[in-house]
């Protein structure tokens, strides 16, 4: 890449980053509805969130991006920005690692005495960066000084179909692990994505010992809420360009603790070692997957969305309100449905079809790693059309939607 | 007093009361406060309307109706209440006749009651009226269930603020060795919440928690809930009642173990609002042997999200049994908008048992349902909990909650909880089930 060129890939870079504002640290939290023109993929697990935001014309056929996207890209060396990455947690990126906002900032200190509680963990923002490289990308991330954090290569291989603009993605894989994928052209390449930090549990509430929080009846706490949410559920979630959200929360697995007494939530969750899932391929014909550990996943979204002839609508719970629904896994003869029901906050075991309101067909594969535990992502595709994918084990179910 | 005691002389009122409370008048007798009502108050009534402060924890009934001068200013009230059965409170549909506390009046108990206020609510020969029963609670600190072989308070009093609304906290309390010098088993321990204002709200609820010595929280741990504090003693609320065990069942307190309270109070802020408080518990030591260790826990979810507006919403939670457990009680407890809360057990042959159903929730009224005998459910058994919520702007006016907002979990009355808590003993393998009704006396 001519010199030339690389100097207004980066001028480029800079303008595009004083847009989307803000300093590198002290974001708000991700979940919150942005209406910046860029498409974010959104990744909470633990009570973590990494949010990867990025322009949604990054066109394969553009002329700065065509050195990384070539067959020889070592023959045109090239330097793009691709998004950033906003994260509340500690956060392993292939080989790099990314810290997150200090643990300790979030718990007030004193004892004794009443102290009103934070907006909940900021987020530290990073710059995304593909280099061209002999053998395909490499990642580079920059930090809130523009200095490098960490390189590493990406092996990239051939993408079905291939995709006109950049796709990015952050889906999960396990209680703690993510992927990051990025598809651009003919090529597609993935990393690891970890928190590394310890899963957040509600802190928030337990401020230390003999330490109170005083609230108003009428305090926003809407942050807490939301924290509370995710130390219960993981979420995917997909974020339009104006700001429209739409989002997959399903149970956290959680993990079987020394301590059982009087644990309400120990052991529970959907892995591949539980009762629910040995039950899964014997589901009988015309039967919903019963989730006996687990709440049933919620879909949000703030844009009705249509999934092949199903539409599904917002305000299915009360006018005005995001669309809410439970989304149900169904066997019906050699394939599988998704069923979406009126019940968003029921648990995996109380299905009731009385509100039922569409139903589609699923895609299903079953030679994926085997270990992973029961998740739901929404993959964006472009900058108004998604893929919602149900992970469980060696399988997966697909279905591909458009936002209005 | 003792235990026993106060135990033998609750068992003889109450036996007397089951002769006396036959409210045996002739049509065109005159109904009186000293022949008909006050029997029928002593048997269902007076447990909880004491003098202030003595009651239930010191968190529920306001006004005391122990003698006819108390009673005579609130008889149309009383009266109002019975026939619409808000009092005495119960709100269990089904099952009937297994709980211990089960509460409620006779047709012709409710009967009496109207006609006598109907009459102008006469006293009646008020010598004739039966003894009230001597104020045990006052004998023993205020606790029920007579005066504790431990008392462990919140490690210093604690102020709420004239300014402050919704204020959280936990407090821990090391048991020292002056205090407990060996290991004990606990048959019943008795919250104290320990502020009662009249007319006011103080204490909203207290959960206590047991740490035994050496605990260490991991943060790594992904556990959360109640339990996340140690073992979980269960919570008191207005309306909740003294657990006292059945013979056999007991729990573990081991010496310098730690004593957390998870308190909550609730108040609008004003001039002259605040007050100090000190919560305790109160522990009766088990004499004889414990066959069966007691555990509470709640099933529930912390990942709901109720629409603004919104009228019967359901949230669930489930959990399957992973031994065979005896249930001892439930205590579903929510906040402001919850209208009903349901516990059904699905056996492991598929067949279905209601183990709960309270088609009118009231958070005013935070009742545990105690069994008579404790319920056995195999290995296997999946429970259910369902709530129901109720976030419409005719509720919230009568409730005084805003119904425009989202509504998601939170500690605050304002927010919401979905909590079906049990009170329960897992069975190791070969171990015999209690057959016999249990004895509600202690050694």
């Amino acid at each position: 890449m001519p010199a030339q060129h690389r100097l207004q890939t980066l001028v480029a870079s800079v303008f595009l980053l004083i847009l989307v504002g803000g300093v590198a640290t002290g974001q708000a939290p991700p979940g919150q509805t942005k209406n910046d023109g860029l498409l974010r993929s959104e990744l909470s697990l633990g009570g973590r969130t990494a949010a990867l935001a990025y322009a949604p014309d990054l066109q394969a056929s553009d002329a700065v991006h065509k050195g990384l996207l070539s067959a020889t890209t070592g023959s045109a060396p090239a330097r793009v920005r691709v998004g950033q990455l906003d994260t509340t947690g500690s956060l392993r990126v292939g080989s790099i690692d990314l810290a997150g906002p200090s643990q300790q900032a979030q718990r007030p200190a004193g004892t004794q005495s009443t102290v009103a509680p934070g907006p909940g963990p900021a987020a530290v923002r990073y710059d995304l960066w593909l280099e061209g490289a002999n053998n395909g990308w490499q990642l580079q991330v920059t930090g809130a000084d523009k200095g490098v954090v960490g390189q590493m290569p990406l092996s990239r291989r051939a993408a079905a179909p291939a995709s006109p603009y950049l796709v990015a993605a952050l889906i999960p894989e396990d209680s703690t692990v993510g992927r990051l994928l990025l598809q651009w052209g003919d090529y597609q390449a993935t990393a690891d994505v970890l928190f590394t930090d310890p899963s957040r549990r509600r802190t928030e509430e337990n401020p230390g010992v003999n330490v109170t929080i005083n609230r108003r009846h009428d305090e926003d706490t809407s942050v807490l809420s939301r924290a509370r949410l995710l130390a219960q559920r993981n979420e995917t979630a997909m974020v339009l360009p104006k700001g429209s959200r739409m989002s997959v929360s399903f149970q956290r697995t959680f993990t079987r603790s020394s301590r059982t007494d009087g644990n309400p939530n120990t052991g529970r969750g959907l892995g591949v070692d539980g009762p629910d899932f040995a039950r899964l391929m014997q589901t009988p014909d015309g039967a919903i997957v019963m989730l006996t550990e687990s709440s049933v996943p919620r879909l949000r979204t703030e844009v009705p969305l249509r999934f092949g002839n199903a539409s599904i609508a917002t305000g299915n719970q009360v006018a005005g309100f995001p669309g809410s629904y439970g989304v149900w896994l169904k066997k019906v003869g050699a394939g599988w449905r998704l069923v979406f029901n009126n019940e968003p906050d029921a648990w995996g075991s109380q299905h009731d079809p009385k509100f039922d309101a569409a139903e589609i067909e699923l895609s299903h594969s079953d030679g994926h790693a085997a270990a992973r535990p029961f998740a739901v992502a929404i993959v964006p595709s472009g900058a108004a059309r998604g893929r919602l994918v149900i992970i469980w084990g060696a399988h997966e179910w697909t279905a591909d939607f458009v936002a209005s | 007093m003792k235990l026993q005691p106060r135990i033998s002389a609750l068992a003889a009122v109450v036996v007397g009361m089951m002769v006396m409370t036959q409210p045996g008048y002739a049509a065109d007798e005159k109904v009186t406060y000293s022949d008909h009502v006050a029997p029928i108050l002593q048997a269902n009534c007076m447990s909880c309307h004491k003098p202030a402060g003595k009651n239930i924890g010191s968190l529920v009934a306001p006004m005391s109706l122990t003698t006819y001068d108390e009673t005579r200013p609130w008889a149309r009230a009383i009266a109002r209440k019975v026939k619409a059965r808000e009092m005495p409170p119960w709100f269990a549909e089904a099952p009937k006749g297994v709980f211990s506390n089960e509460r409620g009046l006779t047709d012709k108990e409710i009967e009496t009651i109207v006609k006598w206020v109907d009459a102008g609510a006469p006293a009646g020969n008020l010598s004739k009226a039966p003894v009230v029963p001597r104020d045990t609670e006052a004998e023993s600190g205020g606790y029920s269930l007579g005066t504790p072989d431990l008392i462990v308070k919140m490690p210093q009093p604690y102020f709420v603020t004239d300014d402050a609304q919704d204020v959280q906290g936990t407090f821990h309390t090391k048991i020292t060795d002056d205090m407990l010098p060996q290991d004990v088993l606990v048959r019943a321990w008795e919250f104290r919440a320990g502020t009662y204002v009249a007319g006011k709200d103080t204490v909203h609820h207290m959960c206590g928690g047991l740490r035994p010595p050496g605990f260490v929280e991991n943060p790594a741990d992904d556990a959360e809930g109640e339990g996340a504090a140690g073992l979980s003693m269960g919570c008191i609320a207005g309306g909740a009642e003294p657990a006292l065990l059945p013979e056999g069942f007991g729990m573990e307190l081991k010496k310098g173990s730690t004593i957390t309270f998870n308190m909550h109070y609730y108040k609008q802020a004003g001039a002259g609002t605040g007050y100090w408080n000190q919560a305790e518990v109160g522990f009766y030591f088990a004499k004889g042997p414990v066959k069966y260790k007691v555990h509470s826990k709640s099933i529930g979810t912390t990942g709901f999200e109720i629409p603004p507006h919104k009228v019967n919403y359901r949230i669930g939670a489930a959990e399957t049994l992973k031994k065979d457990t005896l249930y001892l009680a439930y205590w579903p407890h929510a906040h402001l908008r919850a209208t009903a809360a349901r516990y059904t057990a699905t056996y492991p042959d598929g067949r279905k048992e209601v183990l709960l159903d309270v088609p009118r929730y009231d958070q005013g009224w935070q009742v545990t349902y105690k069994y008579k005998q404790p319920k056995l459910l195999p290995k296997g058994t999946r429970i259910d909990v369902e709530m129901l919520f109720d976030n419409s702007a005719d509720r919230g006016a009568k409730r005084g909650f805003n119904p425009n907002l989202t509504i998601r979990n939170g500690p605050r009355t304002q927010d919401e909880m979905m909590l079906g808590f049990v009170s329960y003993a897992e069975l190791e393998p070969g171990q015999e089930v209690p057959t016999q009704q249990p004895q509600q006396q202690r050694d």
